[in-house]
């Protein structure tokens, strides 16, 4: 396939895309956790949230202009679902009203479905990056070495 | 008298794993067998694990593509070698958050987990960085990050803050701060129950790889070599290893690599039909060897 394949030319575009949307998801997803083990009267660090507002604003830019060929559609729809439960998700982690973190909980479930159901839906899509994982190291492709080359 | 049974358990390798990796230093000096495994202790009332390997589906299929990963088997099947089912377990104590040590959150439905608070908080930390800092968060799976969360607000993901003495009677958290990862933790496990025991074992995780990082290469002249890979420092991982050293009376064998190809002719094992093998560190006294 090349980029003049419409179908090559959205997965092209989408990857970006995904890896944005796993990125807010690990933010939110971290805050939670964080949030969670601390306790009720911690006080939270929000880094976690206003990086995850950043991707997920820039995937929601990238999502508007990204068009899909028909045999793409699917894929595409569970990217804007994702998309949507992470801006929900956002909501809840900014809301004083979402103390036990119950309704960000539920849009963090929600996201990584999707995401999970477009790393399924695509090879290239899979939604952790094992590259450096830490007895992975070496590559059935790459040489160890060459993962740190400059 | 030993209070509990302990047996390092393979569960999949990866047969071509750079030795520069294993130990800090010389480049391009060859390959080793790198199994993959956990630690599973038997005794007092108590099943525990440390570490709960990863589950190969998903992340785990991919990663088996990518990275050479074989003969996984499933914690059902390998803790079958010694008559324990993932539903005993009662504690799972991680070392750190890499997948292959914290993938399988999910299969032990019944278990408590243990993992070091900076472990979280760094990991979390370091994920807000941009991904020019993405070594730093290798491995970082949002899917195991929903299922920590999942568990701690069940009250099942219990962050432990620095070292925590006793966590289950005569076992010790360790936490190993900026080493491999920023909130690593080794475990002791006592095994005479004695405050300055004669009978202790270290499950040191991926502070150490091999044996050869407490020893080095050359027996003649023996040296403390950190591993190859630490988001930390390598003079952390050698300070930790000197600890690990001389909690347990300077006796090597005593400090556990579970990665370490070596263990199984060091302790009493037994190669499964499988072809993973079974290492018994130690036998309780009412306990039957599951490698003779």
């Amino acid at each position: 396939m090349s980029q003049a394949d419409p179908l090559a030319r959205y997965i092209s575009e989408a990857q970006p895309l995904h890896d944005l949307l796993r990125r807010g998801l690990i933010q939110l997803s971290g805050f939670l956790l964080k949030r969670t083990i601390a306790g009720p009267r911690a006080i939270v660090d929000y880094e976690p949230v206003e990086t995850a507002r950043e991707r997920i604003r820039e995937a929601a830019e990238g999502l508007r202009n990204l068009g899909a060929p028909t045999s793409a559609a699917h894929h595409r729809g569970h990217l804007a679902a994702a998309l949507a439960a992470l801006e929900s998700a956002l909501v809840a982690a900014l809301s004083t009203a979402d103390r036990d973190g119950d309704t960000l909980f539920h849009f963090v479930q929600e996201s990584e479905r999707h995401l999970r159901a477009v790393g399924r839906a695509t090879p290239g899509f899979e939604t952790v990056d094992l590259r450096q994982a830490c007895c992975a190291m070496h590559a059935g492709g790459a040489p160890f070495e060459a993962q740190f080359a400059g | 008298m030993s209070k509990y049974s302990i047996w390092v358990l393979d569960y999949a390798a990866v047969n071509k794993f750079p030795q520069s990796v294993m130990l800090y230093g010389p480049q391009y000096v060859g390959i080793r067998n790198l199994p993959y495994a956990y630690v599973l202790i038997k005794g007092q009332g108590q099943v525990i694990l440390v570490d709960t390997g990863y589950d190969h589906k998903e992340y785990g299929k991919y990663l088996a593509d990518l990275y050479g990963v074989s003969n996984w088997h499933a914690a059902s099947e390998v803790l079958a070698e010694c008559g324990v089912k993932p539903a005993d377990v009662t504690t799972v104590l991680i070392t750190h958050a890499h997948f292959d040590h914290m993938g399988g959150l999910d299969l032990f439905p019944n278990a408590k987990f243990y993992i070091q608070k900076r472990e979280i908080d760094k990991w979390v930390w370091a994920l807000t960085l941009g991904p020019e800092f993405r070594f730093l968060v290798g491995a970082a799976d949002p899917a195991d990050i929903v299922k920590a969360t999942r568990l701690a607000r069940e009250g099942r993901m219990i962050a432990v803050d620095g070292d925590l003495e006793d966590v289950l009677p005569g076992i010790d958290l360790h936490l190993a701060a900026d080493t491999h990862t920023y909130g690593s933790m080794y475990v002791t496990v006592r095994n005479d129950g004695a405050r300055e025991s004669a009978d202790a074992f270290i499950l040191a995780g991926d502070l150490i790889y091999t044996y050869d990082n407490l020893t080095g290469l050359d027996r003649n002249d023996p040296q403390l070599v950190p591993i190859g890979l630490a988001v930390g420092s390598q003079s952390n991982l050698m300070f930790t290893s000197a600890d690990m050293l001389k909690a347990v009376g300077g006796e090597h064998k005593r400090v556990i690599p579970v990665h370490e190809d070596r263990l199984k002719s060091v302790f009493p094992s037994r190669a499964t039909a499988a072809g993973l093998h079974v290492v018994e560190l130690a036998l309780a006294d009412d306990e039957t060897s599951r490698v003779a």
